[in-house]
């Protein structure tokens, strides 16, 4: 196992290079020029005052001397500094890392919290108005936009009761977790819907094997029969999806950060995008992508718990 | 009895008249405390040398002082009590508030250790902008400069080379310089703009980026706040913004409020829009210096061919103002009647300018060619509203008069670069707040210079002007500037819009309508009305 998971860091080095080098020389090839945007729907500047600055900034050498300078100063733990800011670019990061963690995770407990069981007691009472019901909802959370969803919570929820804060972080644990409610039930209907029927039609599957109906004949409990049997085999794929979203979830935490104005790493990349903001955006992907490796690292070695028949080599 | 008892009742109505009443100079507050959360779109650290982003001067102009500030579109004395202009408008002489102390209980000056701002302070402020060629200061301002000195620790003299008239220009000149504490500075380099120290009404506490930054009240300023606290909230999506602002979680969106929920807003009484008093133009830009554009004919054509002030009042909705030229109603400059003369609706002139250029529907496909090919405009614009509809409108006018344009939307940075490239096409643009927008925009190595907009004469009328100090005669020059743009480029307009913000109406005695952010000043000091939240 420890052979394992050492290979496989060790190969996350060349494959993080590829993606800076890529992702560094990607966004120098859209058109746009970050001073430029700095200034232009704010203060007023002239032509010659941006070329200054510009200068000053370095962003006027070459292409491949501005990347031999980033990966120098990386390999020196230094990520340069925001254009748009003038922060240390690991500042902007670290800064904002632990709320789209935050709220991924609270998400991704959300759902399964809710989903799974859903998924799980739909497949078990088939046919039912409980199967009908949860498959409506699972239908629901595929189908709404998270945008729309997430304003229609914050005027019911928000304005017209009043119970749960708009936007922003409260400040104490109690007032922190009711402004986090909003934003990570909005962000968990990304995956509610999914997962629910995954959960479900995984556990069907798994119900019509050979071997659960074996334990059926020779009289072992149906409770035992479903969770301690089957539930572990179908948890295996509803675990790939629910990893393999979880890129998707960081994503999509940027529509609903945007909304419930709530600082994370994926609308500072989006925003450094929009601002041409070089380095910021090179160093978000490749923290993104380090996270996106390890998750899918965690959940390699999570498959060898749940089946023991699965052996990481 | 009856006397006393009428006295008494008289004492009682006139102490409740008095705590109704706004909260006075001496630093009355009808309600002490409170916080007043501030929403705006975006926010950065807040170096004044960096800062390149309006919202984000809010916070640096209650933190640090700055010489003056802007009160009803006049500069009004701040860190400076007062100031002496020369004769020929090249020295000015400020004299600084004694008494002025830094923030203290930080890590520069811990508590009780702070000292007094002096003439040596602004005169470090100054040059840390002008030594720093990165910094935001203005060009103008720039090459006008000469020195700043200290004749002693109460009195400053900037020596320019000129006279500067736009030095208290909105968005230009001096209103932006903050006075910074070169210990500050020095402690925190680079990283100033994220712990900043200054001698305003409120005190730096805490910043998260993308999240808030939260101030604190300053005890020890010259004027007791009313207020303990502020916070400005960080809101990205303008509709859950207003939602927040109607659920009372902000007490004021700071930044631009779109035309929809002005019309909304407005016809609600427990809220304020206030007007920021400078309309910004929406109007087309083109590549002046090349084929067909660059026939005044042409650019005749396509200002008449669509009805601007119809498509800006649809798009624009309650903000809208009918107009045209380089700086709206209010603003020096204007010249009313421009749109009339310029730009009024007329489709039949346009077709016959067309047709007298030669750009005719020769094959009857609908569409006018020109030497014998289809003539295929793009018209660029970025990606947020209500860009995207301008561009269908000019598209859906283009075709009534049968030219063919092509709508190009792209983030506001691919449309930056084609700009910057002088890519042939209409670019959809914006004016600028202020006479300092003007210069930016159509004077020398201005922002559209790259479309080939070079014209001699109007640069120096805006040099002129920038450099006069006679309000009438320069009035007169930003005037004929505004004229010439006019009628030598036929700038398509589609009109102006104000710029509103709104705010809670138990936020009181907020004076909120200028780019800098005055809350506490000689005449206002912003309080909080609990009782009505």
């Amino acid at each position: 196992m420890k052979k394992y998971i050492l290979r496989r860091v060790i190969l996350m080095i060349p494959l993080v290079i590829g993606i800076t080098t890529v992702t560094f020389a990607l966004i120098h090839l859209i058109p746009g020029d970050p001073v430029e945007l700095m200034m232009s729907n704010t203060r007023q500047m002239t032509q010659q005052e941006i070329d200054r600055i510009r200068d000053k900034l370095g962003l006027n050498d070459p292409l491949p001397v501005q990347y031999v300078r980033y990966v120098t100063n990386l390999l020196k733990g230094d990520m340069g500094i925001s254009v748009r800011s003038r922060s240390a670019v690991s500042y902007e990061i670290s800064q904002r890392m632990p709320d789209t963690i935050i709220l991924t995770v609270t998400s991704i407990v959300l759902v399964l919290v809710f989903a799974l069981p859903l998924g799980i007691l739909s497949a078990l009472k088939r046919g039912t108005w409980i199967d009908t019901a949860a498959m409506t909802f699972a239908l629901f959370g595929v189908s709404i936009p998270a945008f729309w969803f997430g304003i229609m919570l914050m005027l019911i929820f928000g304005l017209h009761l009043d119970w749960l804060p708009t936007v922003g972080q409260g400040k104490t644990p109690i007032e922190f977790a009711r402004s986090l409610v909003l934003p990570s039930v909005t962000l968990s209907l990304i995956l509610l819907g999914l997962v629910t029927r995954m959960a479900r039609s995984s556990m069907l599957e798994v119900l019509s094997l050979d071997y659960v109906r074996t334990a059926h004949a020779k009289g072992m409990g149906a409770r035992r029969v479903n969770f301690r049997h089957a539930l572990p085999n179908a948890l295996i794929p509803v675990l790939t999806v629910i990893s393999g979203q979880f890129a998707s979830l960081l994503g999509g935490a940027v529509v609903i950060e945007k909304i419930f104005g709530w600082p994370g790493i994926g609308r500072l990349a989006v925003d450094a995008i929009f601002a041409r903001d070089y380095l910021v955006v090179t160093n978000t992907v490749l923290v993104f992508s380090i996270m996106v490796i390890l998750v899918n690292l965690a959940n390699d070695i999570l498959y060898s718990y749940i089946d023991p028949r699965i052996r990481l080599q | 009895m009856k006397f006393k008892t009428a006295m008494t009742l008289f004492a009682l109505l006139f102490v409740m008249a008095l705590s109704l009443a706004p909260a006075a100079a001496d630093g009355h507050c009808p309600q002490e405390g409170g916080t007043f959360t501030i929403g705006v779109d975006t926010f950065l650290p807040m170096d004044p040398n960096t800062a390149a982003h309006d919202w984000t001067f809010y916070a640096i102009t209650n933190i640090n002082s700055m010489l003056f500030r802007i009160e009803s579109g006049q500069p009004v004395g701040d860190l400076a009590e007062s100031w002496d202009i020369s004769e020929d408008g090249t020295v000015y002489t400020w004299h600084i508030r004694p008494g002025m102390m830094w923030h203290d209980g930080n890590e520069i000056f811990p508590e009780g250790e702070s000292r007094e701002v002096t003439a040596h302070d602004v005169v470090y402020s100054i040059y840390r902008q002008y030594d720093d060629e990165s910094s935001i200061m203005a060009a103008d301002l720039r090459n006008l400069f000469v020195s700043a000195e200290a004749t002693d620790d109460y009195t400053v003299v900037l020596t320019l080379s000129g006279p500067d008239a736009i030095m208290y220009d909105k968005a230009r000149g001096l209103t932006f310089t903050a006075i910074v504490a070169k210990e500050a500075i020095e402690h925190y380099g680079d990283d100033y703009g994220l712990n900043p120290l200054g001698s305003g009404p409120f005190e730096f506490v805490s910043y998260s980026p993308d999240e808030e930054v939260v101030l604190r009240a300053n005890e020890d300023y010259y004027i007791d706040p009313c207020l303990d606290e502020v916070i400005f909230r960080v809101m990205p999506d303008v509709p859950a913004a207003m939602i927040a602002l109607e659920a009372g979680d902000i007490d004021w969106w700071g930044a631009v409020t779109p035309g929809d929920d002005v019309g909304r807003f407005l016809d609600n009484e427990d809220m304020t829009v206030i007007n920021f008093g400078c309309p910004v133009a929406t109007r087309l830009y083109m590549s002046v210096d090349k084929a067909p554009f660059d026939d005044v004919r042409f650019r005749k054509a396509l200002s008449h061919m669509k009805d601007g002030n119809a498509i800006n009042a649809a798009l624009r909705g309650p903000t809208h103002v009918k107009g045209a030229g380089t700086a709206g109603p209010g603003v020096a400059g204007y010249v009313e009647g421009l749109y009339d003369e310029y730009h009024s609706y007329d489709p039949e002139l346009a077709m016959s300018l067309l047709d007298e250029l030669g750009i005719v529907d020769s094959d009857g496909d609908g569409w006018r060619e020109m030497d014998g090919e289809l003539l295929e405009i793009p018209m660029f614009a970025w990606n947020s509203d209500p860009a995207p509809d301008y561009v269908a409108a000019i598209v859906d006018a283009g075709a009534q008069v049968g030219l063919k344009i092509r709508s190009e939307i792209a983030d506001p940075g691919t449309n930056n670069a084609r700009r910057i490239d002088g890519e042939w096409g209409i670019y959809l643009g914006q004016g600028w707040c202020g006479e300092g927008g003007t210069n930016a925009l159509w004077g020398r190595n201005g922002w559209i210079s790259t479309l080939g907009y070079e014209d001699e004469e109007i640069f120096n009328l805006l040099d002129m002007s920038a450099q006069n100090l006679d309000e009438e005669s320069r009035e007169a020059q930003l005037q004929a500037a505004t004229t010439r743009v006019a009628a030598l480029y036929f700038e398509p307009a589609f009109g102006f819009f104000n710029i509103f913000t709104v705010k809670n109406n138990y936020v009181k005695d907020f004076f909120g309508g200028e780019w800098t952010l005055n809350l506490v000043t000689d005449d206002h000091n912003v309080w909080i009305n609990e009782d009505e939240r």
